[in-house]
């Protein structure tokens, strides 16, 4: 109890300060102003706060000499003009977020980031592929992607660009004949992390050219000069 | 733009109108903060000519940068902060300890007798030698909470501590301060 009250008199004799300079809120006001009539010890704090008060007040206001201004003035002069930022800090960031999304789409569409399926075949006649997917270790297998009337080649690719999420997935190809019978399949495991590396390049490209465009136009058309003094 | 006309403008629109090189909105600037910022800094550094120095340093950057303003806090902090940082670098750059310049200023004296006069002076340069004996960051504080009456919010932005760090420090510089004062025999001040 007494710890308590103790803490709550030292938390009132921390806002004496700013109770003495005047600038604290009312509501703290008020409650520096009740504890320092419930608690008459803080008084002498509050004594001493008001001496410092004076003691700093009491300084002798001292101006500077007017050629401080015109030396200053021939500095600014001789420095380039400041030229206003007339783009709004809002487009900036809108521009730079839109770079960044249209740069994304724009390279997960080319470079295709994700787990890659290559397989060859011998046998003619391939009316269409089937691809399905599942968790590792789980035979609920669903379709992922349907071929029809695909080139006839010896050679097929399929890049699963669905974003990563940390599981590993095992795929099934089936081949289809002109009649939509089973030719056959083939089912093949990949790691958790496969698309990850790709994945991660692509949107870590795309949100430093985005980020990049931000700083261009908030530093537009000006480079920035933030504490340099010429 | 006339100098009349900028007078009732606030310190936002000041800024706005610098940031466009209008060199008398710059003008009115420094007439309305240079004394508050020339004091702090004479304060810090002890030395008037070094003051100046920065005083025009701090300026010029107003001048090229004040586009950088956000509104995040008041001009008036924006522009002690600079004040602080120029100080502080100034401080940990100098080559070692200079010459306290506080005599060669010209002060005001208002007292007409000469005894009074006497002993105004001596309380005074007391006071502030028990000032100077402080270090610079827990004058800093002082000054800010007590000649520029700034909250510690604000306090703690311009000196970039946190709130605490603040009201650590202005209780250290009371005891310290009243503890010098005591030992010149000046507690009743």
């Amino acid at each position: 109890m007494r710890d308590r009250f103790r803490s709550s008199i030292k938390k009132l004799e921390a806002y004496l300060p700013w109770y003495v300079n005047q600038t604290l809120t009312a509501a703290a006001s008020q409650k520096v102003t009740q504890g320092l009539q419930e608690n008459p010890e803080l008084n002498h704090s509050l004594q001493e706060w008001e001496t410092v008060q004076r003691l700093v007040k009491k300084q002798p206001l001292l101006q500077p000499s007017p050629a401080v201004q015109e030396r200053l003035m021939t500095r600014a002069r001789a420095c380039n003009l400041p030229q206003r930022n007339t783009i709004p800090l809002w487009f900036g960031r809108v521009w730079g977020m839109t770079l960044a999304i249209t740069v994304l789409l724009f390279l997960w569409m080319i470079l295709q980031p994700g787990v890659q399926l290559q397989w060859s075949v011998n046998q003619a006649q391939i009316a269409a592929f089937n691809i399905y997917r599942a968790p590792t270790g789980s035979a609920d297998f669903a379709l992922l992607y349907a071929s029809t009337d695909p080139p006839q080649a010896r050679e097929y690719r399929f890049v699963d660009t669905a974003p990563w999420n940390g599981r590993a997935h095992s795929y099934r190809i089936v081949a289809l004949g002109a009649e939509g019978q089973r030719l056959f399949s083939n089912e093949v495991m990949t790691g958790a992390h496969t698309a990850l590396p790709g994945q991660l390049a692509v949107i870590l490209t795309s949100i430093i050219i985005g980020y990049g465009a931000v700083t261009l136009i908030e530093n537009w058309p000006t480079p920035p000069r933030r504490y340099r003094i010429c | 733009m006339t100098d009349n006309m900028l007078q009732p403008l606030s310190d936002v629109v000041l800024l706005q109108c610098i940031s466009e090189g209008k060199e008398a909105a710059f003008e009115e600037f420094y007439q309305r903060y240079s004394v508050p910022v020339f004091n702090y800094l004479v304060r810090l550094t002890h030395d008037n000519g070094v003051a100046e120095e920065l005083l025009q340093d701090v300026f010029l950057v107003i001048w090229q940068d004040s586009g950088a303003f956000r509104g995040h806090a008041s001009v008036k902090t924006w522009l002690f902060r600079i004040a602080h940082h120029r100080a502080v670098s100034w401080l940990r750059q100098r080559p070692g300890n200079t010459q306290s310049d506080f005599e060669n200023l010209s002060v005001t004296d208002i007292t007409t007798d000469p005894e009074g006069q006497i002993i105004e002076a001596w309380t005074a340069k007391q006071i502030r030698a028990a000032l100077d004996s402080l270090s610079s960051k827990h004058r800093a504080v002082l000054e800010l909470a007590f000649f520029h009456d700034l909250p510690y919010t604000e306090i703690a932005q311009v000196i970039q501590c946190p709130v605490g760090t603040v009201k650590s420090r202005v209780s250290y510089a009371r005891r310290c301060l009243l503890q010098y004062l005591k030992k010149q025999g000046l507690s009743e001040l």
